[in-house]
C-alpha cells in the first residue's frame, strides 16, 4: 500500500483485508474529521462522535463500494451521528435543519443574537463567529473548509438537495464576511 | 438573496474569499488524542483479523439464480406430491363407495336398470383413457390395487361359510374393493363371478355378471357359470 493511492483505492484495500491501508486513510483524514466535529460540539462529545464515525466505517468495510468520493462517505457517516446526537439532546435537532428549501439566516435559538453580538464585541475571531452560526449553516461551511466538499457533495453528505446546501453555505459565507468587515471598521 | 450573494459564494467556492483565508489562519491543527488513534487503529486490525462475518458478506452473483432454482424445485416437488396424494385419495374414495354400494337383494333389482357402480365410472375416467396410453400406466394402476385392496381369499378367508355371509352378500361383493382385477380382463371378471357364486354370494355374482355382459357384449358366458348361479341361487336363497 502506498501513500500515492487514492482514498477509494485505500478503502477498497482495507475492505479486502489490508489493515495498513486503513492507517494511511486514517492519517489523511483524522484531523479534518476531528475539527469538523470539534467546531460543532463540546470536545468530549466530539471525541466520542469521532470514534463512532471510524468504528462505523470499520464495521461497514465489507459492504464498502466506491459510489462516491471517500470523503463524502466519511463525512456522511459523521453527519448522521451528529444529527443523532442533536436529537438525543435537549432541545433536539436545531431548527436550521428543518427547512429543506430555504434557510433561516439568523438563528437556531433566541439566544443566538446575543451570542453573536458578544462574539463581535469580545474577540472578533472568526472561529467564534462560526460557532454562532445556525447549526446547518455552520456544518455546510465546515464540510467545505475541512472536508473540501463541493456543493453537490455537501448536499449528499447531509442528505439535502443541492439548492438547500447552496443556500446554507451562501448564508454562512455572507454572515461571516459581513462580520469580518465590521471588525475592520 | 441577490446576485451579489451568488458572486460572493462563487468567489468563496473558487477559493478566492478572505473568509477561507482567515479560517485557515485561525483554525489550529487540532487532532484527536494519541490514545484515540491507537484505539481506532487496533480496532481496524482486529476487524481485519476477525475475517469475514457471515452477516456482512456481500451477496454473490450466483446466489440469486441458485435461490430461484431451489424455490422452483421445491414448488414442483410440492405440486407433484399434492397430485399424487389426490390420486390416492380418489382411489380411497372409490373404495369407500364400493363398500357402501350393495347389489340389489330382491329379484326386481335384476330387472330394474341399475346405476353403474362407481368403480366402473372411475375406470372409464381413469383407466380407459390409458388404453391409448402406454401400457405402463395401466399396469401401475392394476399392480397398485392389490396393495390397497386385498384379494378375495385374503379378505374373506376360506373359513367363512357361504351361507353365513349375508352381510357379505349384500355389501360383501361390492364391498370387496378389489373386484375383478384387472378390470379390462374378461377372464378375471368370469373368475371373480365364479368365486362369488361358489361362496354363495349369488346376488353379487349376478350383479357382476350383468355388468360383465354390458362391459364385454361380444363375450360369451360359459354355460357352467350359468349353472353354478342357478344351483347356488336355488341352494342359498
Amino acid at each position: 500500500m502506498s501513500e500515492d493511492q487514492s482514498d477509494e483505492q485505500l478503502m477498497l484495500a482495507y475492505r479486502d483485508g489490508d489493515a495498513g491501508a486503513f492507517d494511511i486513510l486514517y492519517d489523511r483524514h483524522k484531523g479534518r474529521l476531528y475539527r469538523y466535529l470539534v467546531r460543532q460540539c463540546p470536545v468530549p462529545v466530539a471525541e466520542e462522535l469521532f470514534q463512532d464515525t471510524w468504528i462505523k466505517l470499520i464495521k461497514a468495510r465489507e459492504r464498502y463500494e466506491p459510489r462516491a468520493r471517500f470523503t463524502t462517505y466519511l463525512f456522511h457517516i459523521a453527519h448522521n451521528l451528529l444529527i443523532d446526537h442533536y436529537r438525543r439532546g435537549n432541545p433536539g435537532l436545531p431548527e436550521s435543519y428543518d427547512d429543506e428549501t430555504t434557510v433561516v439566516a439568523d438563528t437556531d435559538t433566541p439566544e443566538q443574537p446575543d451570542k453573536q453580538a458578544a462574539n463581535r464585541q469580545a474577540t472578533g475571531r472568526l472561529l467564534e463567529l462560526i460557532d454562532a452560526l445556525p447549526a446547518a449553516q455552520r456544518e455546510a461551511f465546515l464540510l467545505r473548509e475541512e472536508g473540501g466538499l463541493s456543493l453537490e457533495e455537501i448536499a449528499e453528505a447531509t442528505g439535502v438537495g443541492r439548492e438547500t446546501a447552496k443556500s446554507r453555505l451562501r448564508y454562512a459565507v455572507k454572515t461571516l464576511r459581513g462580520a469580518m468587515q465590521e471588525f475592520r471598521e | 438573496m441577490n446576485g451579489d450573494d451568488d458572486k460572493l459564494l462563487d468567489r468563496y467556492l473558487a477559493g478566492e474569499s478572505d473568509v477561507s483565508r482567515r479560517y485557515r489562519e485561525e483554525a489550529g491543527g487540532e487532532v484527536p488524542p494519541a490514545a484515540v488513534d491507537d484505539r481506532l487503529r487496533a480496532a481496524a486490525r482486529r476487524e481485519v483479523n476477525a475475517g469475514p462475518r457471515l452477516a456482512g458478506l456481500r451477496p454473490r452473483a450466483w446466489t440469486r439464480p441458485l435461490a430461484a432454482t431451489a424455490v422452483l424445485v421445491l414448488a414442483v416437488g410440492i405440486v407433484l406430491q399434492v397430485v399424487k396424494e389426490n390420486e390416492r385419495i380418489q382411489f380411497d374414495d372409490v373404495k369407500s363407495v364400493l363398500e357402501k354400494t350393495a347389489p340389489p337383494e330382491s329379484g326386481e333389482a335384476d330387472s330394474a336398470p341399475q346405476p353403474e357402480p362407481e368403480v366402473l365410472k372411475f375406470e372409464h375416467k381413469h383407466v380407459a383413457p390409458d388404453a391409448q396410453a402406454p401400457a405402463r400406466k395401466r399396469d401401475e394402476i392394476s399392480a397398485g390395487e392389490p396393495a390397497r385392496a386385498p384379494s378375495l381369499g385374503e379378505s374373506r378367508g376360506a373359513a367363512t361359510p357361504p351361507g353365513q355371509d349375508r352381510a357379505g352378500a349384500t355389501g360383501g361383493a361390492y364391498g370387496d374393493a378389489a373386484g375383478p382385477q384387472p378390470l379390462d380382463d374378461p377372464r378375471a371378471w368370469l373368475d371373480y363371478i365364479r368365486r362369488l357364486a361358489e361362496r354363495g354370494e349369488i346376488q353379487a355374482a349376478r350383479g357382476y355378471l350383468s355388468r360383465y355382459q354390458e362391459r364385454f357384449p361380444g363375450r360369451s358366458v360359459p354355460p357352467e357359470l350359468f349353472d353354478l348361479l342357478e344351483r347356488g341361487g336355488s341352494g342359498v336363497e
